[in-house]
């Protein structure tokens, strides 16, 4: 009986493969809130009253249901990692719609999807302004502020798995799924990203 | 890129302070009490950098929180409190039934 994610997704893509639609369905399903986070954690803020991170995901979903004869045929990435890029490539095409005005590099685009691009101080406030406690506030939005400035200071690399275990709430387990990594390379490789944001924050750039 | 993210940093390839780092960070996720000082004195030698570790991943974990439990409210009120972040099947509510003539 398969009890983690990695192995229900083996289980489904290996009936996927036989020709098995329902499990095509099922596969696709499993991963709607894991996108989900990982949307509404890179979504621009100005689109927030315009753009529903359901309304993205649903989107690569439908992408992801059309190539799916291709993943099953080439299995470019993991399971995780083709759909994350499906999303990333959606997030992208909506930032381009509603926010910008100029065609800018797909590729460009794709490095900057690592948190919303505007000012770190109003995605802070905005996060902290259901605080109940009026004496921390200022204290706590003022953290945020110039933790959010120092993440978005950081290199994709670093920033990308900082975002993916810190603000997407996943694990190490899903981290090394998605990027392809060893768990142990995935420890690594936020250890890095952690000093180096601390160094940022303490230097205050 | 900035050269402070290309330059080494001695304590970033230490595979104990990799693995100290991702237990503190379940730990303080899950809501457990941390203190530094209790880590400090299992590794002395990495006081410096187990004390601002700490802090930051306090920081962090508190601005995933509050992510996290926005997005359960915007998406659902009710099941506001329901912050669990494992990939599973989430059903979208069928479609209302056809008017019957």
């Amino acid at each position: 009986m398969p009890t983690t994610t990695r192995e229900l997704t083996t289980g489904l893509l290996e009936r996927a493969e036989s020709g098995d639609d329902c499990a095509r369905e099922e596969l696709l399903e499993l991963y709607r809130d894991y996108l989900r986070r990982m949307v509404a954690a890179r979504l621009d803020r100005r689109l927030a009253p315009r753009v529903d991170p359901s309304d993205v995901v649903q989107e690569a979903l439908a992408d992801a249901a059309r190539r799916m004869d291709e993943f099953l045929r080439d299995r470019p990435l993991s399971f995780s990692g083709w759909l994350r890029q499906i999303a990333v490539e959606r997030l992208i095409d909506t930032h381009r719609r509603h926010v910008h005005s100029q065609r800018r590099s797909v590729t460009r685009e794709s490095r900057d999807i690592g948190l919303p691009d505007d000012s770190a101080l109003a995605l802070s406030q905005r996060l902290v302004a259901d605080d109940t406690s009026p004496s921390n506030h200022l204290l706590r939005q003022e953290r945020h502020a110039r933790l959010m400035t120092s993440l978005a200071a950081l290199s994709p690399r670093d920033r990308e798995v900082l975002v993916m275990r810190h603000l997407e709430q996943l694990s190490t387990a899903e981290i090394a799924d998605a990027l392809e990594l060893s768990e142990g390379a995935v420890e690594s490789r936020l250890l890095r990203a952690l000093i180096r944001l601390r160094g940022r924050m303490e230097s205050g750039s | 890129m900035n050269v402070a993210d290309t330059h080494h940093i001695p304590d970033a390839d230490d595979p104990v302070l990799a693995d100290l780092a991702e237990r503190i960070t379940c730990r303080i996720q899950s809501g457990d009490p941390v203190e530094a000082d209790h880590y400090i004195g299992q590794y002395p030698a990495r006081a410096g950098v187990i004390r601002g570790l700490v802090a930051m991943l306090d920081d962090l974990t508190a601005l995933g929180r509050s992510m996290a439990h926005r997005r359960a409210r915007n998406s659902d009120p009710v099941a506001a409190d329901d912050e669990s972040g494992t990939p599973k099947a989430s059903r979208r509510p069928p479609p209302p039934e056809p008017s019957e003539q």
